[in-house]
C-alpha cells in the first residue's frame, strides 16, 4: 500500500467520524421534533385544568359552598364564610405534603371580605389568576363578592 | 490490502450505514405515527378532568365518555386513573393522578368495553360500563 492509499483510508475514517457526529445530532433533533409533536397533541390549557379543579371550591359543600342545614340543599356559587378556613381547604384539596409542589396549588381570596386561604404547597408563585363572581353567606346575610383564585402550577 | 479492495469495502460500509440510518428513522417515525400513546394520554387526561369535575358537583351524576373505548382497559383508584392495552407492559401504561376531597372514594375498572361511564353517587365515584338504559 502506497502513502497515497494510506492517506485515502485515513481521510475516509476522519470523514466518517465527522459524519457520525452529524448523524447522531440529526437523529436526536428528529426524536425531539417527534416528542414535541406528541406533546402538542396531548397538551391541555392550564387554565382549563385549574378551572375544573376550582369548580369544587364554588360548588361542593364539602369545600366552601353554602349548604342549607334544614333541607340539605347545596347552593353553588354561594360561599359560606364560616367554612372559608385553612382546615376546610385541607379537607377539600390537600396535595401531598412532600411532593405536592408538582400539583396545582391555590390561593383563594375574597376581595371584599379581605380574607385569604392557601393550599399546603402554595409558595406565592403566581402563574395566573381566575376570577369568579360569588355571593358570600355571612351571619348577617348574603353579600356580593369576587373570589380571586391565584394558581400556582408545578414548581 | 490494495487500494481497490479497501475502497470497495468502504463503499459497502457507507451504503450499509445509510440504509441503517434510513431504516431506523422510518421505523421510529412509523412507530410514533401509529402508536396509541397519544390516544391513551388524551383518554387519561380527559378522565382525570372528568373526575375533578365530578368532585365539584354537589348531587349524583352519571356521565358517558363520548368516544368508543373498546380497545383500552381502564382502572380508577383513589388518586389515579390508568389507561392501557391488555397486551402492553406496565411501562406503556398511562396514569394521571388527581386529588379528591376528604371522605371521597374513587374505584372501578373497564375492560375493553365500548361505552365508559363515570358515576358519582354521594361521595363515591365509580368507573364502569354504561348501562343499556343510560343513553
Amino acid at each position: 500500500m502506497s502513502d497515497d492509499d494510506v492517506f485515502e483510508v485515513a481521510r475516509k475514517n476522519i470523514y466518517w467520524m465527522l459524519i457520525g457526529v452529524v448523524i447522531t445530532v440529526v437523529v436526536f433533533v428528529f426524536a425531539l421534533i417527534l416528542i414535541n409533536h406528541q406533546n402538542r397533541l396531548t397538551s391541555v390549557s392550564p387554565r382549563l385544568n385549574a378551572d375544573f379543579l376550582a369548580h369544587r371550591f364554588l360548588a361542593n359543600s364539602d369545600c366552601f359552598a353554602y349548604q342549607d342545614k334544614d333541607t340539605g340543599r347545596t347552593y353553588p356559587g354561594i360561599i359560606d364564610l364560616n367554612k372559608f378556613t385553612t382546615e376546610q381547604m385541607n379537607k377539600c384539596y390537600l396535595p401531598d405534603k412532600e411532593k405536592g409542589y408538582i400539583d396545582y396549588n391555590f390561593k383563594l381570596s375574597l376581595s371584599n371580605e379581605q380574607k385569604s386561604i392557601i393550599t399546603n404547597n402554595f409558595y406565592n408563585k403566581d402563574d395566573f389568576t381566575l376570577h369568579y363572581l360569588v355571593l358570600v353567606k355571612t351571619t348577617t346575610g348574603l353579600k356580593k363578592d369576587t373570589l380571586i383564585i391565584t394558581v400556582q402550577q408545578k414548581i | 490490502m490494495n487500494k481497490k479492495a479497501s475502497s470497495i469495502l468502504m463503499i459497502i460500509f457507507e451504503l450499509l450505514a445509510v440504509i441503517l440510518i434510513i431504516w431506523i428513522t422510518t421505523e421510529v417515525a412509523y412507530g410514533m405515527g401509529k402508536s396509541d400513546t397519544v390516544v391513551k394520554v388524551n383518554l387519561a387526561t380527559d378522565l382525570k378532568m372528568m373526575v375533578n369535575t365530578l368532585a365539584g358537583v354537589s348531587g349524583d351524576v352519571v356521565i358517558e365518555y363520548p368516544l368508543n373505548v373498546v380497545n383500552y382497559t381502564f382502572t380508577l383508584s383513589q388518586n389515579s386513573v390508568s389507561v392501557f392495552k391488555k397486551t402492553e407492559s406496565d411501562q406503556q401504561k398511562v396514569t394521571r393522578t388527581f386529588i379528591l376531597p376528604t371522605g371521597y372514594f374513587a374505584s372501578g375498572s373497564l375492560d375493553e368495553k365500548s361505552r365508559l361511564c363515570l358515576e358519582k353517587k354521594d361521595k363515591n365515584i365509580f368507573l364502569r360500563e354504561c348501562l343499556a338504559e343510560e343513553k
